[in-house]
């Protein structure tokens, strides 16, 4: 039995001065119905292009390298061209984006927009798409839905706009629905409301959900499994428990030093030195070494993945051969 | 579109330059409609040789011509032609830059490079010369055809307005959303595109409208655009130069009215387009 959304070796490369740079360097993750796997990284990780790649959205200089898989309910994506992709995206794919600000066109009502997603995919009359809209608007937790179907998206605020992506994004039934920082852009309150659709709905329609976000605060309680990524890999998998009980990597317990939390010692926040390498110049070895503050000789070698339980993953030496 | 739209008349008419040109346009509008059917005929000479330049005054409140006609009329008349030549050929110039600006825009590579570099070589040629050019193919140049001169020698500019905005919108997050969506490459330019960028073209259309009244006056005045006896302004002030001043001054300034209520329509939508002044 394998998973409704398995990507295998993704690498993606674009043209850089006269070379090939890799910003997504051999990515595998699996996803499926009714889970929600959050992929987890600082910004320049790769995590949005590994998103848009999944799609065949990624920007025109932008390739998907031969030897990488994405396989959708079975079906070979990089495979498919013109008509055939369209039809997954939207159809089978909802995707949200991270600013609910600018992701809807100014000159249409909320109601036509989720009314447009509806007629793309499915033959049903002006009238029927409506009705459609009003219900998924309701769905999603807006009152008064017939009345709001009407309101442009000026007159929302960024949570309502927010919710009506995702009643886009869901419009045509999709199975899996992809969201790209959906709630970076919004109120901490509202973040919740929008993280508890985005569960409800998977517990509803059985989604698959892929959640890319740079928060391991929002992690907890939402997602069934983690995969930390840095620098166009992911370098720690894991169920949701096991990570947050027991982070492995040193750059996943950066990540974790950087929260702040109201329980325990108060101290001061940790932030990782440094920034994300440029993909230009990503090091040898183990990426986050230039970093780690437990850097040692051994990780100038590729680390090769250590089970450190059956769900439990971690591309990091000390996994391997913790110190003496 | 049109809740935009209202908004844009809305946002004008609360400037008080976008106010008083929406009136004085909604005055000569009104004229062109329906004050051709309000005054005498602008073809009939009285033929009386006590009625050739009278000045203005009682009966003839803009006085007559030296062929006895009636100028009031015909000025009114002129309001009609000017108008509908000059509406007419933005509407033209307008479609086809829209139409060449999005197809530059959103296709890029080869079709971009193609149109572009053709929009250039066309600006680069002085429009008077083509106009001189074109009207000559013609002994005396029939309306339609005169409005398609007008129209297909003006959309350059738009042309490139468009393609800018075009670029500009394409990279908008709610267009890689619709991609997302599975939004064909139709539904991406006509419902995307197309209505994010007729503000600006709106505002470029209202001010060519001022334009081509000027154009189309500038070649009737030389002869070459509407000819005499037809009421058009410019042809009336090139059939009456050195007679009587009044049967130039009317014209004239109805020429000059028309096109300062028409730029400060056109000043007041691009203020209210622009983000920046919201």
């Amino acid at each position: 039995m394998s998973a409704f959304l398995e990507v295998e070796n993704l690498r993606v490369s674009f043209p850089s001065g006269g070379k090939a740079i890799h910003p997504v360097d051999g990515v595998s993750f699996q996803v499926d119905r009714g889970e929600t796997l959050a992929l987890v990284g600082e910004s320049g990780c790769g995590k949005s292009l590994t998103s848009l790649a999944l799609l065949r959205l990624l920007p025109p200089a932008g390739r998907i390298e031969p030897g990488s898989a994405i396989r959708l309910g079975g079906e070979d994506v990089l495979a498919l061209e013109g008509e055939a992709l369209r039809r997954i995206r939207g159809k089978r794919v909802g995707m949200v984006f991270q600013d609910p600000m600018t992701s809807l066109n100014p000159v249409f009502t909320v109601g036509d927009q989720i009314a447009e997603g509806i007629r793309a995919h499915a033959d049903v009359s002006r009238r029927e798409a409506r009705e459609r809209a009003v219900a998924l608007l309701a769905e999603v937790g807006i009152p008064d839905p017939a009345a709001r179907a009407t309101a442009y998206p000026h007159q929302m605020s960024g949570g309502m706009r927010q919710r009506v992506m995702i009643a886009i994004a869901l419009s045509s039934g999709p199975e899996l629905l992809i969201a790209d920082e959906p709630t970076t852009a919004l109120d901490v309150t509202v973040q919740a409301q929008i993280l508890e659709i985005l569960d409800r709905l998977r517990r509803s329609h059985g989604l698959a959900v892929l959640l890319i976000t740079h928060d391991l605060g929002i992690v907890a309680g939402r997602a069934d499994r983690v995969a930390v990524m840095y620098a166009g890999r992911i370098v720690e998998a894991a169920t949701t428990a096991e990570l947050f009980a027991r982070p492995s990597h040193p750059y996943t317990r950066g990540l974790f030093a950087s929260i702040p939390t109201l329980t325990g010692p108060r101290t001061r926040l940790t932030p990782i030195s440094g920034n994300v390498p440029s993909p230009a110049a990503w090091p040898t070895g183990c990426r986050f070494r230039t970093r780690c503050p437990q850097a040692m000789e051994r990780c100038s070698a590729e680390p090769s993945g250590v089970r450190l339980t059956a769900t439990h993953r971690s591309w990091c030496w000390l996994a391997e051969e913790p110190p003496a | 579109m049109s809740p935009g739209l209202r908004a844009l008349l809305a946002d004008v008419w609360r400037r008080p330059s976008g106010r008083a040109g929406l009136l004085i346009l909604a005055g000569l509008v009104l004229t062109g409609l329906v004050g051709p059917y309000l005054v005498v005929d602008p073809f009939a000479m009285v033929d009386a040789v006590g009625h050739r330049l009278l000045p203005p005054g009682p009966g003839h409140p803009f006085g007559t011509d030296n062929l006895s006609r009636d100028i009031l009329a015909r000025v009114v008349n002129g309001a009609r032609i000017s108008l509908s030549v000059a509406t007419l050929a933005v509407l033209l110039s307008a479609t086809v830059g829209t139409a060449v600006g999005l197809c530059a825009g959103f296709f890029g590579g080869w079709p971009d490079v193609l149109l572009m570099r053709s929009v250039d070589a066309a600006l680069a040629i002085p429009r008077i010369f083509v106009l001189l050019l074109l009207v000559a193919l013609w002994e005396q140049i029939p309306l339609p055809a005169l409005i398609a001169v007008l129209g297909f020698t003006s959309w350059f500019g738009t042309s490139r307005l468009v393609r800018a905005e075009a670029l500009r919108i394409r990279e908008e997050p709610f267009v890689k959303s619709a991609e997302a969506l599975g939004a064909s490459r139709r539904r991406i330019i006509f419902r995307h595109l197309l209505p994010n960028v007729l503000g600006p073209v709106l505002v470029s259309a209202t001010l060519g409208v001022g334009d081509l009244i000027l154009v189309e006056a500038g070649l009737s005045y030389f002869g070459l655009g509407m000819h005499p006896p037809t009421p058009s302004w410019g042809a009336m002030i090139h059939e009456m130069v050195a007679s009587a001043p009044w049967t130039y001054l009317f014209p004239g300034l109805a020429i000059v009215t028309t096109v300062l209520s028409v730029n400060l329509v056109g000043e007041a939508l691009r203020d209210a387009v622009d983000p920046r002044n919201a």
